[in-house]
């Protein structure tokens, strides 16, 4: 059997961070403590991606990962309420309002740890990269498989991660070229890693 | 320029009137004055390649009449003569079929069955009144020339309609990814499903199969412009506006909504209505139009759009504002129809109760077509387990009614079309509806569901086709003839 090892130093310091400034907000601002489900269902049916890309990584409409580090809940309401064309008012609810602020403010993969699966999970060759996120998976997510040898590093390039017909899990084929000590790395956000390693037959 | 206008003496120089439309389609300003009297229009319509790039990234290399997708908008009067001359550079052979229009069978545009197609750099001269009224179209009846951008609207006004203070021409269409059109026509569906939540197309697909719509979209027009780029169509308060709208998509149902109104339906495939229906968003299937009205009551600003459950469908919108709105943010509807009124063919049609049977009259000719076929990875959808050209036709003489039965067992909807008839759907799903709907093209619900039609064959003799509207199942072989005899 192979090991898992997921490290979430990086990540876990900022998922910590996140949530303090969600902490410290939530007895004033009236838009925090929305529901991020319900907020789901709202940008799925209200086509928000289409405007600000695929997984909010930016589009016609801006970046909107990691918003919640930039503007207060009630500042991120006011967008959405008083919109600035070419963006729509659709007309939402404060509840509404409040829900999709909650779903935009967890958009860097949440806090909770991230789950990375291998599959197989003893691959020789190609293997599905699967990545669950606690919140919602991050638009900018990337795998690479590397491995050393002597003093050089192997690597197929960071490729970007996909979305599956799980909500929360990302996923992506990777290619191990030849048998060795390699290590699954998956990035997104900013600057959170995980490293998996692994042990790939010939 | 002289190969693109002919003059002759009766005719009138489409400059005002073709080429200047051709622009208020782009512009989406209202249509110009009506069509000038006089025996016959003449226009020239030219097939080629076009570079299309609707929006940033997306650029296409599709096929336009006379460089413009949509193609020209076309305005002639009720019992005006129409001279087409038709060139053909589309690099392949062509026709264009005039759909809606009851017409001399020659002139129908089907290759090969009422016309040898005109070659690459050949010509062919469409000649014809066009008729009924109504808001048709013409498109190119040579897969895949419909998706690549070879369509566009014809208006034959009626003198006796209602007055509009602007009468709008908004033909909504998609891009096509190549890909997935290749992989559709092989049976296999790449791209997601993007029916709106809580449309009937959405609720026909089984869980497992919510991942796959046939043919992928790239980008999304209203009248050859993608939102923010379409061109604001200013209203003025107290103005009763008249919308055409078509749906040009060759296999996505389309649905229509603008925010902060509703919509008072008038005519179906150009057809009057029985009586006008309210709703908030109009259905139309592939090729289906509708006239919709609506009345400004106050100033604002309000997206027109057609709904869908693909990222980029908001792209297919267009700012109504009045005057000093231009600035202002719009009104917008989620891409949902959940709680919302539609327009379907019960509610127009005053559909009974369940069991309830046309009325009776005499039929000639019945025939019924079991609508199968399209499993995955399989190319054939079949009428009466038959791919064209083994499907078998309708039999009939001249003044025969008609009755035409459907019963669909494959999972998605057919968008039927016949050639050169309008008739009648009389029944649904098992429910007769009071007042038969006037329609060219009519959905045929998935999953066993039924839908009766009537019509008097009273057209110019000739072989009129009837085949689903989807470009995929028509050449899957889901497609007939009415044969007079
Ligand atoms: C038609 C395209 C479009 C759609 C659809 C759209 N947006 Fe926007 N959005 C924009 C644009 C453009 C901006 C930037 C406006 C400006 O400030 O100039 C924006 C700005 C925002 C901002 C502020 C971002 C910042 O950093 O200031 C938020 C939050 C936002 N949108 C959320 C949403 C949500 C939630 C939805 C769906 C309910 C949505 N948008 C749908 C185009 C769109
Ligand atoms: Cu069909």
């Amino acid at each position: 059997m192979r090991r898992f090892l997921v490290v979430l130093a990086a990540a876990a310091a900022t998922a910590l961070a996140a949530l303090s400034v969600a902490h410290a907000h939530a007895a004033s601002d009236p838009y925090s403590g929305g529901d991020a489900a319900s907020g789901a269902k709202l940008i799925q049916s209200s086509g928000c991606e289409g405007c600000h890309g695929a997984g909010f990584t930016g589009g016609l409409g801006p970046k909107l990962i990691g918003i919640e580090k930039r503007l207060t809940p009630a500042q991120i309401a006011a967008k959405i309420k008083s919109p600035a064309p070419p963006m729509p008012n659709f007309g939402f609810t404060d509840k509404q309002v409040a829900d999709l602020v909650a779903y935009l403010s967890g958009l860097d993969g949440g806090t909770g740890k991230p789950v990375v699966k291998i599959v197989p999970p003893q691959p020789s060759g190609e293997a599905m990269v699967l990545v669950t996120f606690t919140g919602t998976p991050p638009g900018d997510a990337q795998v690479q498989a590397s491995m050393k040898m002597g003093t050089m590093q192997h690597g197929t390039g960071w490729t970007p991660l996909q979305k599956t017909a799980d909500p929360h899990t990302l996923a992506a084929k990777v290619f191990f070229a030849m048998a060795g000590e390699w290590t699954v790395q998956v990035r997104y956000g900013s600057g959170q890693e995980i490293d998996v390693p692994l042990n790939v037959d010939g | 320029m002289a190969d693109r206008l002919t003059l002759s003496r009766g005719a009138v120089l489409l400059g005002g009137v073709s080429l200047a439309a051709a622009m208020s389609v782009r512009r989406l300003s209202p249509l110009q004055a009506p069509a000038a009297a006089s025996e016959a229009v003449e226009v020239t319509l030219t097939a080629a390649p076009r570079l299309f790039a609707p929006f940033a990234g997306i650029s296409y290399q599709g096929l336009a009449y006379n460089g413009s997708i949509p193609g020209p908008l076309l305005r002639v009067r009720q019992g005006q003569r129409l001279r087409v001359r038709y060139v053909n550079r589309s690099g392949g052979e062509s026709t264009i079929h005039w759909h809606g229009m009851i017409l001399p069978n020659a002139m129908d545009g089907v290759p090969n069955l009422t016309q040898p197609p005109a070659p690459d750099g050949g010509t062919f001269l469409y000649d014809f009144v066009p008729q009924p009224a109504g808001t048709r179209w013409y498109h190119s009846h040579v897969f895949p020339q419909l998706i690549k951008g070879l369509f566009g609207m014809i208006i034959v006004e009626d003198p006796h309609d209602e007055h509009a203070d602007q009468d709008l021409a908004l033909v909504f269409h998609d891009v096509a990814k190549a890909a997935s059109v290749d992989a559709a026509m092989r049976g296999i569906s790449t791209a997601p499903m993007v029916d709106p939540f809580g449309s009937p197309e959405r609720r026909a697909m089984g869980p497992e199969e919510k991942m796959g719509d046939e043919v992928g979209y790239a980008a999304h027009c209203i009248n050859g412009a993608s939102y923010p780029k379409t061109a604001p169509i200013l209203v003025r308060v107290g103005q009763r506006i008249r919308l055409r709208i078509l749906n040009a998509n060759p296999t996505q149902t389309r649905y229509v909504r603008l925010a902060g109104h509703t919509l008072r339906v008038t005519h179906s495939d150009g057809n009057p209505l029985p009586q006008p229906v309210e709703v908030e968003a109009l259905r139309l299937g592939a090729a289906e139009r509708y006239d919709a009205w609506f009345e400004v009551n106050k100033p604002g600003a309000w997206l027109l759009q057609g709904l869908s459950a693909d990222p980029m469908a908001f792209q297919q919108a267009v700012v109504v504002h009045t005057p000093g709105m231009e600035g202002a943010t719009p009104l917008g509807s989620a891409q949902s129809l959940e709680g919302v009124r539609s327009f379907t063919y019960e509610l127009a049609g005053a559909a009974q109760a369940l069991g309830t049977r046309p009325r009776v009259e005499r039929v000639d000719v019945r025939r019924s077509y079991v609508l199968g076929g399209g499993r995955y990875g399989s190319e054939r959808w079949t009428m009466n387990g038959e791919v064209w050209p083994n499907t078998a036709g309708v039999i009939v003489r001249r003044g025969d009614r008609v009755e035409v039965r459907f019963t669909n067992k494959t999972d998605m909807h057919h968008p039927m079309h016949l050639h050169g008839h309008v008739f009648e759907i009389v029944e649904i799903g098992g429910r007769a509806l009071r007042d038969p709907l006037p329609k060219d093209t009519a959905l045929v619900d998935p999953n066993g569901g039924t839908m009766t039609w009537r019509f008097r064959a009273d057209s110019p003799p000739g072989r009129w086709l009837l085949h689903c509207h989807n470009e995929i199942h028509m050449m899957g072989g889901l497609m007939t003839a009415v044969e007079y005899r």
